[in-house]
């Protein structure tokens, strides 16, 4: 069963689709055993980091995704969700994350004519080879946000980097289970939907 | 391949009507050109970079009326769904994402309870809130805000609105020139280099386009990061590949 994380935030019935249209079904749940037992768990995102965690506490996630994520099984945060599986934010003052990532997310800063948020069609670049690193070269994928994830140790993560302003923010991760995705794969067309298809196949390591 | 440029958007925009595509000159005097699914997915299928679904009579009703087209559509649609018209609460943004929209779309409702933006925004991030301004032209270099479609003017700087919807964490702006609107004599490029010195959120343009020159004109201001285009795609005046292969 695929899970997708409910803690209130997100477009949900935008990621259902995409799952849908690549032939398997996601359950909304916010149920501590039916995560626990989900063989792939998503986290999904759109909204603010404060609100995120927020509802994610209120809702006694934490230990469920971190549970979860201790079973070695595949997870997968998009967007916000990739956000909140890190460290911490300063969107809206210090905020401390799930900690599953080591990445800190920091504000974007804008040059040259850039705009923030960062909303649109960007590549994504891998430090080093990588299986998916060859799904993704040559194609741009949808962004929208105003945060982005900075790692300073990338060692062991797979890691696809989008360069913004003077910065290059960290867009795609993939560390053991746990996968991060700062686009948006189920809204980046044909080529977001590979990705997502994918994720989707992977197994518990 | 579907061809996607960094730095610039060419969005599909969709008014709707009773559950059909219309098209309007100046917002009025509405033609119908098709059945929103259908068109949604063609363009789509032509690489437009997002999906624009307007409910053109939701002010005069009230309400929104477009989430069950929402969820139809977008079930095949794999690029981002913007919606609006008439919505006025932070449950009408639950209820757009919910229906699969991702992000929102609010002109009348941002301008009548402008702390509004700032109460989604809170929750659902500034990115998913986009502030649509319909613009006309009241003298030189400046415009008037109008609301309820482009029926109603409110006396408000269409650049001071901007500035003010910026500071209140408004995500992106979309903006139609009410004058250049269905024309198809091109944007008003001057009205988007004046909003482009009060803000540094993404603006879209709406309103006017042609053309190919039309769209490279606007692109190559350096003002706006994307054009919102209708009346030639309904009309089939052009193709959204087209288009990107000369950009």
């Amino acid at each position: 069963m695929i899970a997708i994380i409910d803690y209130g935030l997100g477009n949900i019935q935008s990621l259902k689709n995409a799952i849908n249209s690549l032939g398997y079904n996601a359950v909304l749940t916010c149920d501590r055993n039916e995560i626990l037992n989900s063989s792939k768990v998503i986290l999904p995102g759109v909204g603010a980091f404060q609100e995120g965690m927020r509802n994610i506490r209120d809702k006694g996630l934490v230990q469920t995704i971190k549970d979860y994520s201790d079973l070695g099984k595949p997870i997968l945060g998009i967007c916000l969700g990739y956000q909140l599986m890190n460290l911490s934010s300063d969107e809206f003052g210090h905020e401390e994350g799930l900690g599953l990532l080591p990445g800190i997310c920091k504000k974007l800063e804008p040059a040259r004519g850039e705009r923030l948020p960062h909303i649109g069609w960007a590549p994504v670049e891998f430090v080093r080879k990588s299986d998916w690193g060859e799904l993704v070269s040559g194609h741009l994928f949808y962004f929208v946000h105003s945060y982005g994830v900075l790692f300073d140790d990338n060692e062991c993560i797979d890691l696809g980097v989008t360069k913004f302003g003077d910065r290059e923010f960290a867009s795609f991760v993939k560390k053991n289970n746990i996968y991060g995705m700062q686009f948006h794969p189920e809204k980046s067309g044909e080529v977001g939907l590979a990705l997502l298809d994918n994720f989707l196949k992977q197994e518990k390591k | 391949m579907v061809k996607r440029i960094k730095n610039f958007r060419v969005i599909s925009r969709l008014d709707i009507k009773n559950n059909t595509v219309i098209k309007g000159i100046h917002l009025e005097g509405l033609r119908k050109v098709g059945v929103p699914a259908a068109l949604a997915k063609k363009y789509y299928d032509d690489s437009a970079d997002e999906i624009l679904f307007m409910d053109a009579v939701a002010s005069l009703y009230g309400r929104n009326h477009l989430f069950d087209i929402l969820t139809e559509t977008s079930k095949n649609i794999f690029i981002p769904v913007t919606v609006g018209g008439g919505l006025k609460t932070i449950d009408d943004v639950r209820c757009s994402l919910d229906s699969g929209a991702d992000k929102v779309s609010v002109n009348t409702g941002f301008v009548k309870n402008p702390l509004l933006i700032n109460e989604i925004a809170s929750k659902y991030g500034s990115q998913c809130c986009v502030c649509s301004i319909e613009a006309k032209k009241i003298a030189n270099k400046k415009w008037e805000v109008y609301i309820d479609n482009g029926r109603e003017p409110t006396g408000m700087d269409v650049c001071e609105w901007v500035e003010k919807a910026s500071s209140l964490g408004i995500g992106e702006l979309i903006v139609t020139s009410i004058d250049q609107e269905g024309t198809k004599k091109g944007f008003d490029i001057y009205l988007y280099e004046e909003i482009r010195k009060q803000t540094n959120v993404p603006v879209i343009a709406s309103g006017g386009a042609g053309n190919i020159q039309h769209i490279k004109d606007v692109k190559n201001a350096g003002v706006v990061d994307g054009v919102a285009l209708a009346s030639v795609l309904h009309y089939n005046l052009l193709r959204i590949v087209d288009i990107k292969a000369e950009l």
